[in-house]
């Protein structure tokens, strides 16, 4: 019996020959590891950029979204346990396409852009990098949405093929990492850099939810490591919280708390800080940092006016607004 | 809130994918719970084999 060790994430599983890692889905056939869900995603659909959500990154553009089963996170609260939570032989729908299939199909549609989303596309890494090089070579975008619950040198390599990341900071705290999501804080930090050394776009989320990790004091901690380490202009996004899966106890999080997390970021010195999943909130708008214009207007994932110049600029001031414009 | 209405894969062009039943996939699907229940070899094209590990007899046999 040949034990593997799988290095792709931090969790580092040492998988006996006959079984799967802790997320399901990387396997370990006779002394050899292998990605089951390669080539079978089991979610394909068209979104908005703004889903991702991106809001920097080519605007109101479709996105050809894919997803096999598998995480390597287990938070309490995920949105697509039915997905995540599961190894590729316990789905009910498993599609095959193979990277080139991705491509054409994504090309078929009109999409620009191709995102590797839903669960964690950490877990179906090698398609992510077969599909992502097959789409750069036909003129298409590579987005990944991800926690960043990775190692620096697989992240590193995978960054060559990628144009865009939303990455999840799940909380600025690696107690809450340990006991909501089953990880920790520090690789996802190392990632939140290496994205931005590589010179992938990169937008942060943050969901805030009630009670555990709505606290001020930690949200400007974390807001100014964003500043400091990231920049001034990375966006970050705080979502709003529904109760889920196994974190049901919790109410939804109220306009307030979004609201003062939202202005705590940009006293720390965050230039474009939204509010996600609440339709309406002047959040969801894009404004000048120097002289307030409204830059980009949106209802949910829809744009209502896009006043930027074609560069990226503030018609009125000129400001440079860092982003893939177009 | 108002759902943004995603376009499922049922829109498109079905033909150029093979739904599987839960049944169908474990014949096909290189799961090590499969494997153990059944014992059938599962043949696998080397696109699946992953970029990061090693392995951990202290020899490295293979
Ligand atoms: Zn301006």
């Amino acid at each position: 019996m040949t034990e593997v060790a799988c290095e792709l994430c931090p969790r580092g599983c040492v998988i006996p020959e006959g079984g799967a890692g802790d997320c399901r889905v990387r396997v370990n056939i006779d002394g050899r590891l292998r990605a089951s869900t390669y080539g079978r995603p089991s979610a394909i659909h068209i979104d908005p950029m703004e889903k991702k959500p991106l809001y920097h990154f080519h605007p109101g553009s479709p996105v050809f979204s894919i997803a096999t089963a598998g995480c390597n996170l287990h938070c309490l609260n995920c949105q697509n346990w039915q997905l995540s939570q599961r190894g590729g032989e316990e789905m009910e729908k498993v599609y095959r396409a193979d990277p080139d299939q991705v491509v054409a199909l994504a090309r078929e549609q009109g999409c620009e852009s191709i995102a590797y989303t839903y669960s964690d596309p950490i877990v179906f890494y090698e398609y992510v990098e077969d599909t992502g090089r097959l789409a750069h070579e036909g003129g298409l975008n590579n987005v990944f949405v991800t926690a960043g619950y990775i190692n620096r040198e697989p992240l590193r390599r995978l960054c060559r093929v990628l144009d865009a990341s939303n990455t999840d900071l799940k909380a600025f705290d690696d107690r809450f990492y340990r006991e909501v999501n089953a990880g920790s804080l520090e690789p996802v930090l190392d990632a939140l850099v290496t994205f931005r050394e590589e010179g992938v776009w990169l937008e942060v989320t943050n969901l805030v939810i009630p009670t555990l990790n709505d606290d001020l004091v930690m949200i400007r901690r974390m807001a100014r490591w964003i500043r400091d380490e990231l920049g001034e202009g990375t966006p970050l996004h705080f979502s709003r919280f529904h109760p889920q899966y196994r974190m049901r106890n919790l109410p939804p999080t109220s306009g307030e708390t979004l609201d003062r997390a939202r202005q705590e970021a940009l006293d720390a010195g965050l230039q474009y800080v939204y509010v996600g999943n609440v339709l309406g909130h002047e959040g969801n708008n894009t404004y000048c940092p120097v002289d307030g214009t409204l830059l980009i207007g949106r209802i949910g994932f829809h744009i209502t006016e896009n006043n930027l110049t074609g560069d990226g600029r503030c018609p009125s001031c000129g400001h440079p607004v860092p982003g893939v414009w177009q | 809130m108002k759902r943004y209405p995603s376009i499922h894969i049922a829109a498109l062009d079905r033909r150029r994918f093979l739904g599987l039943s839960a049944a169908a996939l474990a014949s096909v699907l290189p799961a090590a719970r499969t494997l153990a229940r059944t014992g059938t070899p599962v043949t696998l094209s080397d696109r699946e084999a992953c970029f990061y590990h090693r392995l951990n007899a202290p020899e490295g046999k293979r």
